[in-house]
């Protein structure tokens, strides 16, 4: 009994020591975004700001066209992860479920694409994308995306995972083909769904170097391209304060979203076998 | 797609006229500190009143690199920008690609090389002419220079109005300003250089040496004098360690501002970061010599691409022109710390006010003279790439610098293999 106590203060400590680390930078971001430029470098690290300051927001949104980079971001990666649910669950479910000659070799093929990195394919891709006229278009960023390899992977698993028996009992119902889909499997393969829209989002959120490519005005431009001003200056120092107060407001919705859904995201990484 | 209903319907409704103007696409790095971004777009501005019938349609490509890269994308797809900013040293590559055009007949047709290129600083244009020929007006250049705390200086008992003038002194400076703890680690560095080779450059320029051919065709990294630059900067961090062996560009100028370090070489650029960033008295000089006063520039210009329409050309060079013009040049130094390109530019109000508040930015101007091109070859990328790989082996000790700069020219020769003609 006493040897179970201290193993579960154990567990605890040591979890709360790993949740102290992974909040730092959290706070460190919070903390700089309201610090005066010059208070950043400091040989005695201060953690509090000394004149706390909302200059760093005001100055981020005068910098550029803030909400509207907002609304792209949004725009983009939510858009995109609809889209490609259509796409990532026929496909998904064709793989796991039906037969058909060749099955297995495409399958592969897909799964090929996963170790390409998108980077060596960003000049043919936007060859493509400049013929069929939308470059510096929101659809442009979404367009080398749409069939996502990882996400058919993802759900392929979670499909097969539905017991036979389940499908057999539904068509018997007169429940088959994409009728099961739309009323078995979806539900129940709710988990992977959840897995698979925080992976996109996060990426797609985040992604810097294609829309900076294949972007060129407010139109379709997304929030990393305003962090990047602050960021991207290989020969200088970055602006910290701004980038951070911008960083803050970025990560603002994502943040809300995660924290919303906290608990359900947990349990989907658990049963779809993405722990660690 | 519903926004441009939306606008069709939009035009329709008010039945505007088309705009009858130019436009044209304008695609620019930023490399440097802060929101530069804003001083572009003010210089676009200034020129939209000067030219209503031109708009100009400025992109941000992210930093050099990047925006290389995008240009690159843009050409293969068969839709270049109409002008760009690039570096110098991208002018090889621009040119193998056949992607820029020569701007001698807008000099010609503007009254000639003294009235549009003789205001120009001529180290800026040097490298901005191949073949006889000017390929770009220089918009944004910068060189290293030498920065030092004053405070720090005075702690150690060094005097705050004498730096360092030769590489011995560079030595014995960083050696008297180096703390050490107990344990004989650093606390504060005697000096700090980023371990990029366009400072390495400077000190094989420094030294007597050379680095690559005018014809971009040949590289000369395995001849003692460069190797011996190279013994020199290595000698500084492996065997007297006054200085870290690695520090990237942004890394060390934030040491500096931290004064974590008595001395930084660095890019001129960064006077407006260092400026607003100290809390020390500091004060900059010319980079040490020791065969002789030297460094690289660096920087870019604006380049004028060839598939554009002649109109679209004509109102490119129009805002090179304007961009690169004494007034701009100086409120373009102010915001960035980009050294003015226009000996005239430091004559005008608001260069003297600027530099009267802030006489450390004349030295980088005063040391131009010493300024000799960046190197430069065919396959430049690849060739940079092979150079700073090696030279980092060297710090790390991989390598002896003989050994390392003649396996350097080695690679970097089979690099250029195919252009020997």
């Amino acid at each position: 009994m006493r040897s179970r106590t201290g193993w579960r203060l154990a567990v605890h400590g040591s979890l709360a020591l790993a949740g102290l680390l992974m909040i730092v930078p959290l706070v460190w971001i919070v903390l700089t975004a309201f610090k005066e430029r010059n208070e950043v470098f400091s040989q005695v690290p201060q953690w509090l700001p000394a004149h706390p300051t909302f200059a760093n927001f005001f100055g981020v949104l005068d910098a550029m066209p803030f909400w509207r980079y907002y609304w792209n971001t949004i725009v983009v990666a939510f858009g995109l992860l609809g889209l490609q649910l259509v796409t990532v669950t026929l496909a998904a479910y064709a793989f796991a479920r039906m037969e058909f000659w060749g099955r297995d070799a495409l399958f592969i093929v897909l799964l090929v694409q996963l170790m390409i990195a998108p980077q060596s394919t960003v000049v043919q891709n936007y060859i493509t994308v400049t013929r069929l006229g939308l470059l510096d278009t929101k659809l442009a960023i979404m367009a080398p995306y749409l069939a996502s390899a990882y996400g058919t992977f993802l759900l392929r698993q979670t499909f097969k995972g539905i017991p036979k028996e389940l499908e057999e009992a539904a068509a018997l119902d007169g429940c088959g083909g994409i009728r099961f889909l739309w009323h078995v499997a979806l539900p129940l393969a709710l988990p992977g769904y959840l897995a698979f829209g925080l992976v996109s989002i996060t990426y797609h959120w985040n992604e810097f170097f294609w829309p900076l490519v294949v972007t060129e005005t407010t139109n379709s431009r997304t929030l990393t391209l305003g962090l990047g001003i602050f960021a991207q200056t290989a020969e200088g120092s970055a602006d910290w304060t701004m980038l951070m107060a911008m960083t803050l407001m970025v990560i603002a919705v994502p943040l809300v979203v995660f924290l919303i859904f906290q608990r359900r995201f947990i349990n989907s990484f658990m049963q779809s076998g993405l722990g660690g | 797609m519903k926004q441009r209903v939306w606008m069709v319907f939009a035009a329709l409704l008010l039945a505007a006229p088309a705009w009858a103007g130019t436009t044209i696409k304008f695609y620019y790095p930023v490399h440097l500190t802060g929101p530069l971004v804003k001083e572009v777009e003010a210089v676009v501005a200034e020129f939209h009143k000067a030219h209503p019938d031109i708009k100009v349609e400025p992109v941000w490509g992210g930093n050099y690199a990047e925006n290389m890269q995008k240009t690159v994308a843009a050409l293969q797809a068969g839709s270049p920008p109409d002008i760009a900013v690039h570096l110098a040293v991208d002018l090889v590559t621009l040119r193998d690609m056949d992607a820029v055009i020569p701007l001698d007949d807008y000099v010609q047709r503007d009254g000639g090389d003294a009235k549009v290129l003789g205001d120009f600083i001529p180290a800026f244009l040097a490298d901005f002419r191949a073949e006889q020929k000017i390929w770009a007006l220089p918009f944004q250049r910068s060189t290293p220079i030498l920065y030092y705390n004053k405070d720090l200086f005075r702690k150690v008992g060094l005097d705050p109005n004498k730096p360092p003038t030769t590489w011995e002194e560079l030595l014995a400076t960083a050696q008297k300003a180096t703390v050490r703890n107990p344990q004989g680690q650093a606390t504060t560095w005697g000096l700090t250089i980023p371990d990029d080779i366009w400072l390495v450059m400077a000190f094989i320029y420094q030294n007597g040496g050379r680095t690559s051919s005018p014809d971009f065709k040949k590289v000369y990294l395995g001849e003692t004098e460069a190797i011996e630059a190279v013994q020199f900067w290595t000698d500084m961090a492996n065997k007297y360690k006054v200085m870290p062996r690695h520090r990237t560009f942004p890394i060390s100028v934030q040491d500096f501002a931290a004064g974590n370090t008595a001395m930084l070489i660095h890019s001129t650029g960064n006077l407006r970061f260092v400026r607003d960033s100290a809390k020390f008295e500091w004060g900059t000089a010319f980079l040490p010599k020791n065969r002789k006063q030297a460094v690289a520039i660096g920087g870019a210009g604006l380049y004028i691409f060839k598939k554009a329409p002649k109109e679209k050309q004509d109102a490119a060079w129009k805002f090179a022109a304007f961009a690169t013009s004494p007034e701009m040049q100086a409120r373009w130094n102010i915001g960035s710390g980009y050294i003015a390109t226009r000996k005239s530019a430091f004559d005008l109000p608001i260069m003297k006010e600027y530099t009267a508040k802030l006489p450390q930015a004349l030295v980088a101007r005063d040391q131009l003279p010493y300024a000799l091109p960046e190197m430069s070859t065919h396959d430049n990328w690849k060739m940079r790439n092979v150079f700073v790989t090696t030279f980092q082996e060297i710090l790390d000790e991989k390598y002896t610098p003989e050994a390392g700069m003649k396996k350097a020219q080695a690679e970097i020769e089979k690099i250029l293999a195919p252009f020997q003609k």
